[in-house]
């Protein structure tokens, strides 16, 4: 080796390296067998890795949940395929920007619950014994199949009734039933709260009148620009008989009462004959006896209309000019109305809806039915908002329904900023034609007597054209007398046709325990033929979770859980917003989407159907050959977003014609990427899809505007009614021409439905009605006998549940409420879906949990009550309703309930199922409402009057209670896989 | 089709987090962390409780934030309250000095930490807060208490409770920066802290904390879920 | 132990062959720590003669004599047959791998300083990786992290040769832009660890391949600062 020393230079001018190896690729001293670890990628890859590290090697989904009927729109984090976290989604809107509350948060203990279904079931044994086996998903298809082939074949495809019960996401359910040949589909909306809707119904085609505080709103700015509106402008929120504050149904009503008081000196008026949550904000709290909702609104409109006077600026109460111009049938309204005045009301002996008739029925003094019908008239905007509970859940609830919207239209609050906005007639659509509404469109033929009709195949309805004509909600709580008695058309074309319901398939719901008194269902679904056979000869209950009315099941079939499956969220804001529900996780177990439950079923249908008639209402093309993915099925239902009109002020749309439905993306309205038909009235630009949503962070958003019932009419050079309202006269209507379909119904069959009948009615009234409710003595003479012996009005109320199906999960029974849902369980064992340090994972593990450390339901009562009983807080006490039914619950006593008033949580107590998790374990000392509710449905709807009840109190012993409760509470049910995790 | 990264809604969409404060924008060079509970925008929906939960694995017997309801007055005149409460990260913390292994500390920023590789789950600090804010988490064998959500924080992003609070009613930030959400609520409204008499220093303030715990006639009904059952004052 | 001279302009071509030269080296350092030795390598790390010429020519005293040293034990190895190999296979894994803790772990993470970091995936990986994800880079391995040696140097060789490609394309600023992020990357990783890994592998390693390999490393390492250092300077 020689020590030449040389330069650097010296060195690369050898040419040293130039003589070796060259190549400037990557192959410089490789060996052949191997090749490079770091691989160049192009931006976006970095830029997407980058953030998934940012988060943990998590991916961030958005999705909408479903614990309550909110549906919020979510942020969820997924780590190696499960989901880690659940936040708001920052990116839109709906719910508060971005909050997620506790039962959002608890949906991490839903998905991976012990106690999910986790394959499909075979009822053994009796209905009701809870004993399954597992089947195949093949073999359940097959099965069901082939009954409801069998079914069709002996009475027609209308013998099958598809209930989608609680959860909005149901469309696929729907179609399958109406291309199978029945027009029976519903869902919970039927028991939910049609008195509440109905006001709005008759008089805007509307739904759910709700104030207008959701902010911010993006509205369209005079330089073409659109913008957050972030200010709150109403003066006066007044909560009748609703809470947002726990309900939170209108998700945005929670911050947005927060804020309108915060930042505009909101005033908040809450009536409730509780102190609900929401009270807790309130400027005041008027706790109205149960059931008076509609005599507070009738004094509210007396004394607005005695008092109003247009000079005073102290009394300017009505707006005259909305009345003229927007307003059809007030005149008529009016007299219907002041016809009452002079009458006397044989309960109180006062004349109809004076302040002092209003004190004695709703135990409020008169001055404060003064002060709210004065301030509600003079302080603008104002809102008045009704609830589901009350007057949804009232026998009487369209009366107080109507004069609700009155009151809100007369005093000028309808559709302007801090006012009211109806949410329906402004909300996005969805849906369309997948949901097969046409397919009811198709001609059938049936033999009635003897000879043969043909007409449309919706006109077989079991409700419409049955005992309930003028129910266009459905209805679902009259189901046990319907499967007893079958079905006898009594209206339309087909009157005389008679069919049972013989197939019934429950998919989400849980009508045993929500639709009325259980035992009426129980009863119903073990009805037996002579022959010993159901009369209900198929029970299909289809769900992620096995919830009381499983038990009476012969199949019960897994579905993806919200996180699981795809789907649009079902939402009620104050402009058009949607977003995607989409599958973030794999399903769990054997759980499948409802597009591949459906498809599985239309094929199988279709085999046996063309076996066994040669052809098929399913047809192929509409079904597995159209829908391949979940995401094929909603893009569908997005053709018809937003599928509003272009009208309000600011203008949403200013290059688009005032007045034309719009449908597509924002975007493409915006910028004019549109196809415009001057015929129909429409303006077509891109249509939203499932891709789109996801690139905009799950959801999207057309612009807000106010005064959307006028559209500017070019020719008159004036306003015209119309935009959002979609009635007859395309006006407010206080005259119901929505009724007089119904009642050339009823006269065209001479025959009057029942419910009609005893209101002594032969057709329902085209303007101002007043009915009484029932089970209230305060009100309604007939109940009279049993105020000594029942002194106390029960009610139900909400805790931070929703529907039935959330109560296994275990941080929700950490949330006391209202009174309602209290931490006094005894101690007991679980199963149950736990954290991890660290939050990594839920994982099930097995508990025991000491006493008083799991919220169960309680019985809230008075303390002033409560002396009297001597009943403390604790104790066990049995109410006990004139039917002779019985609940059984631990009292909490306090002051923040009417005296003479028990409030009950519902779905809080009794739970029978197993699915139920922790909450099963205490069904022997909680109430469950259902078991005190009336056979009872309110007229015209045929709602069950779940608020409408009388019952007595006493204390009682756990040993005397459990002999007492129907056997089903006694039973230790054990469900095939359902907690055997 | 237009470029959807210059699509305007997007753009309305991406401004959202900043207008409701979900994500900590500038960081001062030393930012002291602080929290403010507004009583007067708490719904009582346990958002906060749960949620921490779910971020911090908390077990279910035990909690690092959790909410009262107090219920006062009598039929109709009455009062009720929820009231979050958590570790108040205090600037003279008791439980600092009791630790025999000198395992838990008050960073520079302000936030009271366990280091959980230090600690020995003797539980001494568990006993010294005088607001029950820690807990001896037998998974862990070590204690465990609020941290802010420290792993979030290095992201820009704030603690669960405060990001999933329904009402708005956390406030969280640097109060050391003029322009955070806490500075501005401390600059404009009147605040309180719990058991300021303890010494401790408390650094988690409250709006219309005396209004809530005003003693009034009659009794007063607590709901804690942490303990449990219903308590009578 | 750098020579006092500094490093005049060079032209396109010179300056392509001493990127290649440092491309060379590197991917010799890459295979090293990444890889047990294959025979193939091992002749071909002869045969090709690259190191040869560095013992011959290269001005740094330092680099040739473990150059030098470096040829002889592969030399030695190759005579050895099968045992040879074996046992520097063994070696190999005895210091990077386990059983056990490593020898001398070749992570950065665990070699430096602040004693929270101490531990894999600590402050260095986290950088490291960040570092090369601003690269374009990702990592593909389900066994190694970012701040193995071997992939550090893979990094420096495969950036050594885009820069190659930069000037072959007349992208003066490219290239420029490369050698001062090689440079950065020098000074805030390799530099500050690599020679304590090297010094630790002389200590305890039995086998003078990897004793002289890792002197060998050492010097370039600190070499290398030192070229691009003055290369930058002139541009």
């Amino acid at each position: 080796m020689t020590e030449k020393v040389i330069t650097r230079r010296g060195f690369i001018k050898l040419g040293i390296v130039a003589g070796l190896a060259v190549a400037a690729s990557a192959t410089i001293g490789l060996p052949v067998y191997e090749k490079l670890f770091l691989k160049q990628v192009p931006p976006e890859k970095i830029k997407a890795i980058k953030e998934r590290i940012r988060r943990g090697g998590v991916q961030v989904k958005y999705t909408a949940c479903v614990m309550c009927a909110a549906e919020c729109a979510l942020e969820v984090w997924v780590k190696d395929g499960r989901v880690v976290r659940i936040y708001g989604n920052p990116h839109l809107t709906y719910n508060s920007g971005g909050a997620a509350c506790a039962k959002a948060v608890s949906g991490l203990q839903l998905q991976y619950s012990p106690y999910r279904i986790q394959y499909p079931l075979k009822r053994v044994g009796e209905r009701g014994e809870g004993k399954f086996i597992r089947i195949s998903w093949d073999q359940a298809i097959d099965e069901i199949a082939k009954k409801l082939v069998e079914i069709k074949k002996k009475y027609g495809p209308e013998a099958l009734l598809t209930d989608t019960g609680d959860v909005t996401d149901r469309d696929q359910y729907w179609r399958l039933t109406f291309a199978f040949g029945s027009p029976n589909a519903v869902e919970h909306g039927a028991i939910c709260d049609t008195p509440r809707r109905h006001g709005p119904k008759l008089i805007v085609n509307g739904k759910r009148w709700e104030p207008d505080i959701l902010r911010p709103v993006p509205v369209r700015m005079p330089d073409g620009s659109i913008q957050w509106y972030n200010k709150h402008d109403a003066k006066l929120i007044i909560y009748v008989g609703w809470n947002p504050f726990t309900a939170t149904r209108i998700v945005w009503e929670n911050i947005g009462t927060v804020r309108a008081k915060a930042e505009n000196g909101c005033k908040v008026y809450v009536i409730d004959p509780g102190f609900s949550n929401t009270a807790t904000l309130a400027d005041k709290w008027f706790p109205i006896r149960a059931g008076t909702d509609a005599d507070l609104f009738a004094a509210m409109l007396r004394y607005i209309l005695e008092h109003d006077n247009p000079q005073d600026p102290n009394r300017q109460y009505i707006n005259y000019e909305v009345i003229e111009k927007y307003v059809e049938g007030w005149s008529e309204f009016l007299e219907a109305f002041k016809s009452w005045w002079d009458k006397i009301d044989p309960v109180t002996g006062k004349k109809y809806f004076t302040l002092e008739w209003a004190e004695a029925r709703t135990g409020l003094p008169r001055e404060d039915i003064e002060k709210l019908a004065h301030e509600f008239g003079v302080m603008k905007p104002a809102a008045l908002i009704w609830g589901m509970q009350s007057p949804g859940h009232h026998y009487n609830g369209y009366v107080a329904s109507i004069l609700g919207c009155v009151l809100n239209i007369i005093t000028g609050n309808f559709e302007i900023p801090g006012g009211v906005i109806d949410t329906e007639i402004v909300k996005s659509s969805k849906g369309g034609t997948a949901t097969g509404k046409q397919f009811n469109k198709r001609k059938v033929k049936r033999i009635i007597n003897g000879v043969e009709v043909e007409a449309e195949q919706e006109k077989l309805h079991y409700a419409w054209y049955g005992d309930w004509p003028a129910a266009w909600d459905d209805v679902v709580g009259d189901l046990p007398r319907m499967i007893m008695e079958g079905i006898t058309l009594k209206y339309g074309p087909f009157r005389g046709h008679k069919y049972p319901i013989a197939a019934y398939i429950l998919r989400t719901g849980n009508t045993l325990v929500t639709a009325g008194p259980v035992y009426k269902f129980i009863e119903a679904f073990m009805a037996k033929n002579p022959d010993g056979t159901y009369k209900l000869e198929l029970f299909v209950y289809i769900d992620t979770i096995f919830l009381e009315s499983g038990l009476y099941a012969d199949y019960v079939l897994p579905e993806a859980s919200y996180l699981e499956r795809m789907s649009l969220s079902d939402i009620y804001p104050t402009h058009p917003i949607i977003f995607l529900r989409d599958a973030v996780v794999e399903p769990l177990f054997e759980a499948k989407k409802p597009t591949e439950i459906m498809n599985m079923l239309a094929k199988k249908i279709y085999e046996y159907e063309m076996k066994e008639f040669g052809r098929s209402d399913i047809d192929p093309k509409e079904f597995w050959e159209k829908y391949k993915t979940e995401e094929d099925f909603v893009n569908e239902m997005l053709q018809v977003a937003p599928g509003r009109p272009n009208v309000g002020r600011p203008l949403p749309f200013p290059n688009q014609p005032e007045g034309y439905i719009l449908y597509g993306t924002p975007e493409s309205l915006d910028e004019g990427r549109v196809v415009i038909d001057h015929e129909k009235k429409v303006v077509r630009g891109e249509p939203v899809t499932v891709e789109y949503l996801r690139k905009h962070y799950g959801g999207t958003m057309w612009p807000m505007s106010w005064y959307r019932y006028r559209e500017w009419d070019a020719e008159k050079n004036d306003w015209k009614s119309g935009g959002i309202i979609t009635t007859k006269t395309k006006k407010l209507e206080l005259k119901f021409h929505k009724y007089e379909t119904y009642n050339k119904l009823v006269e065209e069959a001479g025959v009057i439905p029942l419910s009609w009948k005893v209101l002594g009615w032969e057709k329902l009234p085209l303007t101002f009605y007043w009915f009484e409710t029932v089970w209230n003595y305060y009100t309604n003479p007939e109940y009279a006998k049993y105020r000594e012996e029942y002194p106390f009005q029960l009610i139900c109320a909400r805790v931070h549940h929703a529907m039935s199906g959330t109560q296994m999960c275990e941080w929700l029974a950490q949330t006391p409420a209202e009174g309602l849902w209290i931490p006094l369980s005894e101690q007991f064992e679980l199963k149950m879906a736990e954290t991890i340090p660290g939050g990594k994972e839920i994982v099930n593990v097995a508990k025991s949990l000491p006493k008083n450390t799991w919220c169960i339901g309680t019985a809230q009562i008075n303390r002033v009550d409560a002396e009297k009983y001597g009943i403390k807080t604790g104790d066990l006490i049995v109410l006990e309703n004139p039917l002779g039914r019985k609940a059984v619950a631990k009292a909490y006593v306090c002051e923040t309930v009417r005296p003479g008033v028990i409030r009950i949580g519902f779905a809080t107590g009794g739970r029978f199922s197993p699915g139920l998790g922790g909450t099963y374990y205490h069904r022997l000392y909680t109430p469950n409402h259902s078991e005190l509710v009336d056979y009872k449905l309110s007229p015209i709807m045929g709602q069950p009057c779940f608020a409408d009840m009388i019952v007595k109190v006493r204390k009682t012993t756990i040993e005397e209670a459990v002999n007492m409760l129907p056997e089903y509470y006694r039973i230790q049910f054990r469900i095939e896989g359902v907690g055997t995790i | 089709m237009v470029e959807l990264a210059e699509s305007r809604f997007i753009k309305l969409q991406e401004e959202l987090p900043r207008l409701f404060n979900r994500w900590i924008e500038k960081k001062s060079a030393n930012p002291r962390w602080v929290m403010v509970i507004d009583l007067t925008r708490c719904v009582g929906c346990y958002s906060c409780q749960a949620s921490c939960k779910m971020e911090n694995g908390v077990p279910y017997e035990y909690f690092r934030t959790h909410v009262e309801v107090i219920e006062r007055g009598t039929y109709p005149n009455v009062r009720r309250v929820f009231l979050p409460r958590l570790c108040n990260h205090c600037d003279n913390p008791s439980c600092v000095p009791v630790c025999p292994v000198g395992a838990t500390y008050k960073r520079e920023d302000g936030i009271v930490v366990v280091d959980y590789e230090r600690c020995i789950g003797c539980g001494y600090c568990v006993q010294a807060c005088p607001y029950g804010a820690r807990y001896s988490n037998p998974e862990t064998g070590t204690v465990d208490k609020c941290d802010y959500c420290l792993h979030k924080l290095s992201d820009g992003e704030v603690p669960a409770c405060v990001s999933n609070c329904m009402g708005g009613a956390r406030i969280f930030g640097d109060v050391n920066d003029p322009e955070s959400p806490v500075s501005k609520v401390l600059s404009s409204k009147a605040v309180a802290t719990l058991k300021p008499e303890t010494g401790n220093d408390p650094r988690v303030y409250y709006v219309g904390l005396e209004e809530a715990t005003k003693i009034g006639p009659g009794e007063a009904i607590v709901i804690n879920p942490k303990v449990g059952g219903v308590i009578r004052t | 132990m750098s020579e006092e001279e500094n490093l005049p302009n060079l032209s396109e071509k010179e300056y392509i062959s001493l990127l290649l030269f440092r491309a060379q080296i590197y991917s010799i350092l890459r295979n090293i720590f990444l890889f047990e030795p294959s025979r193939e390598y091992l002749n071909n790390l002869l045969q090709d003669r690259f190191l040869n010429k560095i013992i011959e020519v290269y001005p740094e005293k330092c680099l040739r004599d473990s150059a030098s040293d470096f040829l002889e034990a592969v030399m030695e190895i190759l005579r050895g047959g099968e045992n040879a190999l074996i046992d520097t296979w063994a070696e190999y894994t005895r210091l990077f791998i386990g059983p056990g803790p490593p020898a001398t772990p070749p992570y950065e993470s665990l070699w430096i300083d602040e004693h929270e970091a101490r531990r894999y995936k600590g402050e260095a990986w986290l950088k490291v990786r960040d570092w090369l994800l601003d690269e374009g880079l990702i990592l593909e391995s389900q066994t190694i992290l970012e701040d193995h040696a071997g992939i550090e140097f893979e990094y420096m060789m495969v950036s050594t040769i885009k820069a190659v490609e930069m000037l072959e394309k007349n992208d003066r600023t490219g290239f420029i832009n490369i050698l001062i992020k090689q440079k950065k990357f020098l000074e805030e990783h390799l530099i500050t660890w690599i020679i304590k890994l090297c010094d630790a592998i002389e200590q305890k390693s039995h086998s003078s391949f990897y004793k002289s390999f890792a002197r060998f490393t050492k010097y370039f390492i600190k070499e290398d600062e030192d070229l691009l250092k003055q290369i930058l300077n002139n541009l």
